[in-house]
């Protein structure tokens, strides 16, 4: 009892002495800057896609459609580790981490207290589950991310995967545990508190979230983070310009308006890539490898994607010459992209009169535009007239053209099941590892696997690289920023350059929320 | 490579445990084979060696090759310089290099990754072009804890490092004793005294079991009239008093408490404990500094938006208005905490570097005359 009441003593003895220190203190002036945020406020966010899919497994890797869901699963979900702009991998939601010598065992130290979004505690068993699905085809065939002591995890590969930190901070590898209906929870700075569907008068759809008081990071600075979905490209900008939106997405064609306007316009690293895939053996190619070789070289010659980049995109994108593209790779540079017309003609002669190694090319070509919007179409035009400037006829084919073509012939019809020799596709960058963006497109457009590489060394990667364009039919035309339009009072935007948004550290300069005046 | 296989043998030959031996050996021939570089934990200046002789050992090198350097990339070009030098030193015990045009020209570009810096060498020999490449990891040049006591204008370089600095403060920590630099961290007081310039780590004080959890920077320091110094965290209060003898150690009581409040609104620009300040103050004021140039009284005034941009101070008459600065300082990011100092005739500044992704604590000062 006596040592109880001491105790107690001592400690009301600390608590004065704290607080007479803390009350006498002031002798000398001390303030945050005047860049310190504010708390408060609606942040309001427009989207053009219609729908967001918030389950990272069910994301399509390199589709331009994922990049909307994967800036707003960010505010909901976290991952293991995070990598700044300076190069420096930072704990996540894992605090320390190591590897065997051959990379292929993988251990997590999970960060103590962190607590779900209702409020329960994530265990090492929930971070394991999110892993098993997220790396489901790389695990080995023994299985395995095991919890082991409640808060470490262990993955073990079946290949070396040096380049996994690079891929737990990017792309869909966020962790989260999965409901019985089928629903995820995270433990990020925001929970969907909210979704309003399209309907009736109502033209766009509406998630609502909300701060997650138990963020283990910190609350964040707005009270509201409202995304608002299928806003057309025009009516974001008016939006931004008239205080109804503090985020919206500026299509190329609105970026130097908004300038003009003297808008905020934030644009990260070219992120977006507009290519050709030359498929062989198929809608009027010429057979044989070689022959697609050869198209694939006469093509590529043709194209001027100096003009697409400058006057088609009004310079809001580059020249693209390689899959992956400088701010990745490091080395997109040594690829070349020669502008030729002369030497693409004398190439798609031969391909025409038949006396190419591959076989006569039948004509015209057909390209089929796989990426949705109106700028892919211009870019497949463009394509198109390049071509035939080098004697090569190209015909343009939509997608749902492409699918009724397919449908509409008899099953006996020499057309039936007649893919085209050309596709125009658009492809987002996801992952900061190069290895896993080249695995990507591998599958995504089917082409060929390759019985490699296990390294993310840089030297393997570039090797691997160079066989994907020139043996795998894939040529790239130009890539493409994301641009963002800002609102005055938006603060902090901190994304990072290959376009990760971070909406919680965000804040609204003295102004009031824009869902509070405006309707939208 | 190399580094692999001599420890790789040394496991071979020492090894008590033969299956293990035999175990390490072939995971040591594998990896050798697979030429996994990337695997090879090396130092900068070994993986610029490695390419050189990579390079050097190319068929059909001629003796005699131009070297071309050029660094794009946010490398500084101090360390770019010291790079090409052990690259040329290394490549020159096999091949002679000249500046004018030879046989060869080499080409090594200095580009970079999110996470690494890449060397990439061209070289265009036969009618064709070799590539080789070296990885050399972005961390390896983030800066180190810099002592420089450069005079730049007003603005002295204290410290550096790359953890969050919360706020800063120099104090004396009993009466008459020479002044410490404090660093408020997140997990710690740390406490350095200057010696024969340098920065000397007196004492590291942590705050057992307290978890700091805050996405803006919260956190005070603030000395009392006993010269005992006041931390304020979110959820914590803290004394430090110092020693009673010289080399003595600091003493840190704490109590959960009130700590440190947010900035609850956007209205309201602070709200910090301890700090007396008025609703009437002008929120860009962030502090006072007398001079022995003049009897005037001064304000430090930032200029900074956000913590995205660089930031400036600037150097304002009390009586006179924002726009009639006398002098700016510019920063290399966004000025994160301002603390005047115990004399009131210098204050320290909080700076988050956003070119080198450290935190900065520079000792502002006036300067009389030009």
């Amino acid at each position: 009892m006596r040592y109880i009441a001491l105790r107690w003593f001592a400690g009301v003895r600390t608590i004065c002495a704290v607080l007479a220190v803390t009350a006498a203190a002031g002798g000398s002036d001390s303030a945050a800057a005047a860049t310190q945020p504010h708390y408060g406020g609606t942040l309001v966010v427009e989207l053009h896609v219609p729908t967001l899919v918030l389950d990272p497994t069910k994301w399509k890797t390199g589709a331009p459609e994922s990049a909307a869901s994967e800036q707003i699963a960010s505010a909901v979900f976290e991952r293991l580790v995070t990598l700044d702009r300076f190069g420096r991998f930072q704990p996540g939601l894992a605090t320390d981490w190591s590897h065997d010598e051959g990379w292929r065992r993988w251990q997590f130290s999970l960060r103590a207290g962190v607590q779900f979004s209702d409020g329960s505690a994530l265990t090492a068993a929930e971070v394991a589950a999110a892993l098993q699905e997220l790396f489901a085809e790389r695990l080995s065939e023994k299985g395995v991310v095991t919890a082991a002591s409640g808060t470490r995890v262990i993955l073990q590969f079946s290949s070396p995967m040096p380049d996994l930190l690079e891929q737990l901070a990017s792309g869909r590898n966020f962790i989260f545990r999965r409901e019985a209906d089928g629903t995820l929870l995270g433990t990020g700075p925001f929970f969907v508190a909210e979704f309003a569907p399209a309907a009736g008068s109502v033209a766009t759809a509406r998630y609502k979230l909300l701060p997650n008081e138990k963020c283990w990071a910190g609350r964040p600075f707005v009270d509201a983070l409202e995304v608002h979905l299928g806003v057309p490209a025009l009516r974001q900008l008016f939006d931004l310009e008239l205080g109804k939106a503090d985020v919206v997405e500026l299509s190329a064609d609105l970026v130097r308006r908004a300038q003009q306007e003297n808008l905020r316009v934030w644009a990260s690293a070219p992120v977006l890539l507009y290519g050709l895939q030359v498929s062989g053996e198929a809608g009027g190619a010429p057979r044989g490898s070689t022959g697609k070789a050869d198209l694939r070289e006469a093509l590529s010659l043709a194209l001027d994607r100096a003009t697409m980049a400058s006057v088609l995109l009004q310079r809001q994108a580059e020249p693209a010459a390689s899959f992956l593209p400088q701010w990745l790779s490091g080395y997109a540079f040594v690829f070349g992209a020669e502008n030729n017309v002369e030497r693409a003609k004398e190439i798609g002669k031969k391909l025409v009169g038949g006396s190419g190694a591959g076989g006569a090319m039948l004509q015209p070509l057909k390209l089929r535009v796989d990426a949705g919007g109106d700028l892919a179409k211009l870019i497949g035009e463009r394509v198109a007239i390049n071509a035939r400037q080098a004697g090569i006829s190209v015909q343009l084919q939509s997608r749902a053209a492409a699918r009724e073509n397919l449908s509409s012939a008899s099953a006996n019809s020499p057309r039936a099941g007649e893919a085209p020799a050309l596709r125009l596709i658009a492809w987002r960058y996801s992952s900061l590892s190069q290895r896993a963006e080249l695995d990507a497109i591998t599958a995504s457009l089917q082409l060929e696997a390759e019985n490699e590489t296990s390294t993310a060394d840089a030297e393997q990667v570039y090797a691997r690289e160079r066989r994907l364009l020139t043996e795998r039919g894939l040529i790239p035309l130009v890539v493409m920023p994301e641009y963002i339009g800002l609102g005055a009072g938006v603060r902090d935007w901190m994304a990072e350059r290959w376009g990760e948004w971070h909406l919680a550290d965000v804040w609204l300069d003295g102004k009031k929320s824009v869902a509070e005046g405006a309707q939208p | 490579m190399m580094a692999v296989a001599a420890v790789c043998i040394r496991n071979l030959l020492f090894s008590p445990r033969m299956v293990l031996a035999n175990f390490r050996y072939f995971l040591c021939v594998w990896m050798l084979l697979s030429g996994c570089v990337a695997c090879v934990a090396q130092t900068p200046e070994e993986a610029v060696r490695g390419l050189a002789r990579r390079i050097a050992e190319m068929r059909e090198l001629p003796e005699k090759v131009s070297l071309e350097w050029v660094n794009i990339s946010s490398l500084p070009e101090a360390e770019s310089i010291v790079l090409r030098a052990g690259f040329v030193k290394e490549l020159e015990r096999r091949v002679v290099t000249a500046e004018e045009p030879a046989i060869a020209a080499l080409q090594v570009s200095v580009r970079e990754t999110p996470t690494n810096f890449l060397l990439v060498a061209r070289m265009v020999m036969n009618g064709g072009e070799q590539v080789r490449m070296a990885e050399l990891p972005r961390v390896g040049f983030l800066p180190v804890m810099a002592t420089g006591r450069g005079l730049r204008l007003a603005k002295q370089l204290l410290w550096q490092q790359t953890e969050t600095i919360l706020d800063t403060g120099e104090f004396s920590g009993t009466p008459g004793s020479s002044p410490n630099i404090f660093l408020l961290r997140p997990d710690a007081l740390a406490i350095y005294r200057e010696a024969d310039e340098r920065f000397i780590e007196i004492q590291e004080l942590p705050f057992p079991g307290y978890k700091y959890v805050s996405r803006d920077l919260r956190g005070e320091l603030h000395q009392g009239k006993d010269g005992a110094i006041a931390v304020a965290l979110p959820g914590l209060n803290c004394v430090a008093r110092g020693p009673a003898e010289e080399g003595g150690r600091w003493t840190m009581p704490c109590a959960a408490g009130n700590g440190v409040k947010s900035n609850a609104s956007p209205v309201t620009t602070s709200s910090m404990t301890g700090a007396k300040r008025g609703s009437d103050v002008d929120p860009q004021q962030v502090a006072t500094l007398r001079s022995n140039c003049d009897a005037n009284g001064w304000r430090l005034l930032s200029a900074g938006s956000d913590w995205t941009q660089p930031d400036r101070l600037l150097l304002v008459n009390t009586e006179a208005k924002r726009e009639e600065s006398v002098a700016s300082l510019d920063f290399a990011g966004p000025l994160r905490r301002l603390t005047g100092g115990e004399d009131g005739k210098s204050a320290l500044a909080v700076v988050f570097n956003l070119t080198s992704g450290s935190y900065e604590v520079y000792r502002i000062t006036m300067v009389c005359g030009r």
